[in-house]
């Protein structure tokens, strides 16, 4: 969600913003004692455009790569590399201003790869591009984090690049952390929660399901939530529906993805629940 | 494939442990600043250094340029001639820090750069020297360098040592001058770039410069006003530097204090200006 406090996070972490108290320690270094050494060893690529008008794209990167402490001549070389790599290598020397919004994405995320990092954290990495090259932004988030030994943060409100990219999951509500998982086992909690509709007895249909041991989690516009038994499956519910004479209109997970998971549990705390 | 199937490659080589991020900032500037309009003020301000550069050659061989000797007789090598000349170039010196300063904090406020810099490991002052460099190369190059040429010239054509002998401190009076300036001029000039766009910094920096030198001209039979102009002040203690008598009828060492309580006011506001990001709320 937006205004949630991912960005603040990830400038808390990186010491761009005072930390009003707590602490915290990336990779076993506190932040506040050892903010030099964190920032040697992560990348950051800002929501911001951040860009320094006047250099060209090989110049940015290979700049950022100098500022972290790369010999000049290795700053140069990889700067080549890490462009190309994001899909820039064609407009490497092309001033940084004239790039489009993707564009500008991709150098963001070239100069915060330079210095191959341990930790790398994407600040809405897929903000302003358009379908085809958000689907590139997240293949290659994906391709990094898998082939590479370069751990990734990504803040993003944009949950499905989440579930396609990441396995840990934190959410964040009005500066707090609302859910916190592994994304699997998030889905997975939700997997025995299904929607159904019936025409016919609606309260004969309910009452058999639950002496099979399901729980009826709410009723809205004649569609139920319903929680399945441990070892139960869409098989009950069938069987219930032929046992009870009903007409079966509607039958689906209840939550399928994360924007889900998070739109139930924000409204599990309006609710008090 | 996709291209980065085939070009990502980790790096393994050794980051240096504190990088000199000012260095890499000024040098990264310097190059960055040098476009036509530099290039054309260096050459209108080398126009000075030459016909001083003649004078002092003419001085050096009268005999063999008899007319030259008209030219240069009246003239005399001393510390006021390298005072004025410094002073000569101050309207150089001005336009070229306008050209290289006012954008040096303003376009990374307005392209939220500050959060590209300081998520890497360096300090606030790793960033203001680096920001400062850039405005004192071209403003030394000016100023300081062609007034130590000028003093290496005379060394190198004097017939004798008493020139030596009587201004050894020349070269450090140079110095001293010229860094005074360039601190002064330079840190008003950053503050503005921090506080406003770089075109309305240019602008507010000449404005800071002339309007103090009106009020002090109209109010010519107080003295003291002349504390309200940097100008006047950088000059009053220029003189002191060079051995010369003050140009204006207040205290030196007010007008080091007044440079001073600038400087420092100077640095309270970079300071507060300059933040690594701005969180929003």
């Amino acid at each position: 969600m937006n205004g949630a406090g991912k960005s603040s996070l990830i400038k808390g972490l990186l010491g761009l913003v005072p930390l009003k108290e707590g602490s915290a320690t990336i990779m076993g270094k506190d932040i506040c004692e050892k903010s030099r050494q964190v920032r040697q060893m992560i990348g950051y690529m800002p929501e911001d455009d951040c860009l320094i008008p006047g250099l060209t794209g090989v110049e940015l990167v290979r700049y950022a790569g100098e500022l972290v402490g790369m010999p000049r001549a290795d700053a140069m070389q990889r700067a080549h590399d890490v462009l190309f790599a994001v899909g820039l290598g064609e407009a490497r020397y092309r001033n940084v201003e004239s790039y489009s919004s993707g564009m500008k994405q991709r150098v963001k995320l070239a100069q915060a790869l330079v210095h191959h990092p341990k930790l790398l954290f994407l600040d809405e990495p897929t903000s302003g591009m358009d379908p085809k090259g958000r689907q590139e932004m997240i293949e290659l988030i994906q391709y990094i984090s898998s082939k590479f030994d370069i751990s990734i943060i990504l803040a993003t409100h944009i949950l499905a690049d989440v579930e396609r990219t990441c396995d840990y999951v934190v959410m964040i509500h009005e500066g707090r952390a609302l859910v916190q998982d592994r994304v699997d086992d998030l889905r997975g909690e939700y997997s025995h929660t299904m929607t159904i509709r019936v025409e016919g007895d609606q309260n004969k249909f309910q009452e058999a399901l639950v002496k099979k041991g399901c729980t009826i989690l709410g009723e809205e516009r004649q569609l139920l939530d319903v929680k399945l038994p441990k070892n139960g499956n869409e098989q009950l519910i069938l069987t219930t529906v032929v046992e009870v004479g009903v007409v079966l209109r509607k039958l689906t997970p209840s939550i399928q993805t994360l924007e889900e998971v998070f739109v139930k549990r924000v409204r599990d705390e309006h609710a008090g629940l | 494939m996709p291209v980065y199937d085939q070009n990502y490659r980790s790096w393994k080589g050794r980051l240096v442990p504190y990088p000199r991020a000012w260095w890499v900032i000024a040098k990264t500037h310097i190059r960055l600043r040098w476009k036509r309009g530099v290039i054309a003020l260096l050459i209108l301000a080398a126009f000075p250094f030459l016909m001083k550069a003649l004078q002092i050659l003419a001085m050096a061989r009268l005999e063999d340029y008899d007319l030259l000797a008209q030219f240069a007789r009246d003239l005399e090598i001393d510390a006021r001639f390298f005072r004025d000349f410094l002073q000569g170039q101050s309207f150089w010196f001005i336009l070229m820090v306008i050209l290289t300063g006012a954008g040096l904090i303003a376009n990374d406020h307005k392209y939220k750069a500050n959060q590209l810099y300081f998520s890497k490991p360096m300090t606030y002052w790793d960033y203001m020297a680096g920001k400062f460099m850039t405005v004192g190369f071209y403003g030394g190059i000016i100023t300081i360098a062609p007034a130590l040429l000028l003093f290496g010239m005379q060394l190198v054509l004097a017939e004798n040592s008493n020139f030596i002998k009587s201004f050894f401190w020349i070269p450090f009076a140079i110095l001293g001058f010229g860094l005074i300036a360039l601190l002064i001029f330079g840190c008003v000039m950053l503050v503005l770039s921090a506080l406003v766009s770089a075109r309305s910094a240019g602008i507010f920096f000449f404005a800071f410069l002339i309007f103090p030198d009106i009020i002090r001209a109209i109010l010519s039979n107080v003295p003291e006003i002349g504390l309200i102009s940097i100008g006047a002040n950088v000059k009053q203690v220029g003189a002191v530097i060079f051995g010369l008598s003050r140009p204006y009828d207040y205290s030196a060492w007010l007008a080091g204090g007044a440079l001073l309580i600038i400087f420092l006011l100077c640095l309270a506001i970079l300071r507060w200006r300059i933040r690594p990001s701005e969180v929003v709320t």
